[in-house]
């Protein structure tokens, strides 16, 4: 019975990577190191909510959200309320935003943010099985285990951070909506960034 | 000469003091300038202005619609009183297929056309055109780029043209969708997938090419396959996963036997909205 349980999980995972994750579905469970060493997976965190933010420092589009900040304050707002929020970094060696460990978490301490891990992934697996397209690109996965937001950070698709106050951020109203026992209303959205830079 | 020894001092007590290297200013891959047709203009008249781009070689710009990723260059004007600036119009993209996804954009040298026009009240006497622009500039990696562009202008009784401006403009100009020519009937349909894009006769099309001038309605790397229905050409276009709302209008530039460039804009007439679902 376990093994057919497990046979079936492993489908699942395979279906998802192959036609991509689709809001309302199960979202597929992961395992990857943190920049501390630490192992995550996505099924410790049943029961909350989470959410992946894929990432790249050199990238104009999130230096837009970082340098001004909004990033790092969503950050704090959410993980406040309980959210777990992994900053994702698919780069690959050699390509632009790869970084290392040590100087992921110099980054993460001068830029004062605050996600609860950041997820090295390098192969760019994760990003593969979310189908990451942009940094940055967001997810929003509920308590069940269901992806319930799937895009862009808010509809100003611009690098410009003056757009940032009169932005509806996407994050946040599912999260608001979802914790408020609502249906979110924009359940996925055309991301917007740079390509995330997997390997070639 | 004291103090630019003292303000040399300071810069390297800046420099040896300064426990991280300074950041590299990027690398800027494409330069962008203002042309106007005219030396001179008479109030009352319009005036045409181009904004050219030059990217290094594998470098793009982006189109209105930009595709999966990418941003559109954004003017800013700043006029004399009165003046006013038309919408930019855009040459025919190019589609470019990036880690992204499929973008729409340009490479080498590209001008926006747009047209001043000047009141009739307006005072004799120089006039300064000027804007910000900003635009992202692509190749692998992104890098948003702005300038201040500026051109003189004088305002007189007499016309004068810019012969090397109206070269660049008058050759800019081949590059702009035409309208579609009028004995060409085009429909627009739709399924719960896909537009059905129908033009009518169909003898001299072999080829037909759709860019969208709205984001997020086709799928931009979708294939778009034409069939032949007896007098008809039909295209399908696969309609984007972010589509949330049906169009009223399909817009953009559809470009027939990879060679002719015309601007497209007709009404969706929805099977659902037909069938009274909506």
């Amino acid at each position: 019975m376990k093994a057919r349980l497990t046979c079936a999980l492993v489908l699942v995972i395979a279906m998802a990577a192959s036609a991509a994750v689709r809001t309302g579905e199960a979202a597929p469970n992961f395992t990857a190191t943190d920049s501390n060493g630490h192992s995550q997976s996505l099924a410790q965190y049943r029961g909350k909510y989470v959410v992946l933010e894929w990432h790249n420092q050199g990238c104009p589009y999130t230096k837009k959200h970082y340098e001004s900040g909004n990033m790092q304050k969503l950050q704090k707002l959410w993980t406040g309320k309980g959210v777990v929020w992994f900053t994702v970094i698919s780069s690959a060696p050699g390509e632009q935003g790869y970084v290392d460990a040590t100087q992921e978490n110099d980054y993460v301490k001068r830029m004062n943010a605050s996600p609860t891990a950041v997820l090295l992934d390098p192969t760019g697996n994760l990003g593969h099985l979310y189908g990451a397209k942009t940094t940055p690109h967001m997810f929003v996965i509920n308590p069940q285990g269901q992806l319930i937001y799937d895009g862009a950070i808010d509809d100003k698709s611009t690098s410009d951070a003056s757009d940032i106050p009169g932005a509806k951020n996407y994050v946040t109203a599912a999260l608001e909506e979802s914790m408020a026992g609502k249906p979110v209303t924009m359940a996925a959205s055309r991301p917007y960034g740079c390509s995330v830079k997997y390997a070639k | 000469m004291k103090r630019l020894l003292a303000s040399s001092a300071c810069l390297l007590a800046v420099m040896l003091g300064c426990k991280h290297p300074a950041p590299t200013v990027p690398q800027m891959h494409s330069r962008a300038s203002l042309l106007i047709e005219q030396a001179a203009a008479i109030p009352g008249s319009k005036v045409n202005v181009g904004i050219q781009f030059i990217t290094d070689g594998g470098w793009h710009i982006y189109w209105q619609n930009p595709g999966d990723s990418g941003e559109p260059p954004r003017m800013q004007w700043q006029l004399p009183s009165g003046i006013t600036a038309g919408p930019l119009e855009w040459p025919t993209p190019a589609r470019m297929t990036t880690s992204a996804g499929t973008d729409y954009g340009y490479q080498g040298t590209t001008v926006l056309l747009t047209s001043l026009q000047i009141p009739n009240t307006a005072q004799l006497g120089a006039a300064k055109v000027s804007g910000d622009l900003r635009w992202l500039v692509c190749h692998d990696i992104c890098i948003p780029q702005s300038a201040h562009l500026e051109a003189p202008l004088q305002l007189a009784s007499t016309a004068i043209t810019n012969e090397s401006a109206h070269q660049v403009l008058q050759s800019a100009s081949v590059h702009l969708p035409k309208p579609l020519a009028p004995s060409i009937r085009a429909a627009v349909g739709d399924s719960s997938d896909s537009f059905r894009l129908t033009l009518t006769p169909s003898e001299s099309i072999t080829k037909a090419d759709f860019f969208p001038a709205d984001v997020e309605q086709i799928e931009n790397g979708a294939p778009q396959v034409l069939e032949r229905h007896g007098g008809s050409v039909a295209l399908n276009l696969k309609k984007s996963e972010y589509l949330h709302q049906e169009p009223q209008h399909l817009r953009g530039i559809l470009v027939l036997n990879g060679r002719d460039a015309y601007q497209f804009d007709a009404p969706v007439q929805s099977a659902a909205k037909r069938s009274g679902k909506r």
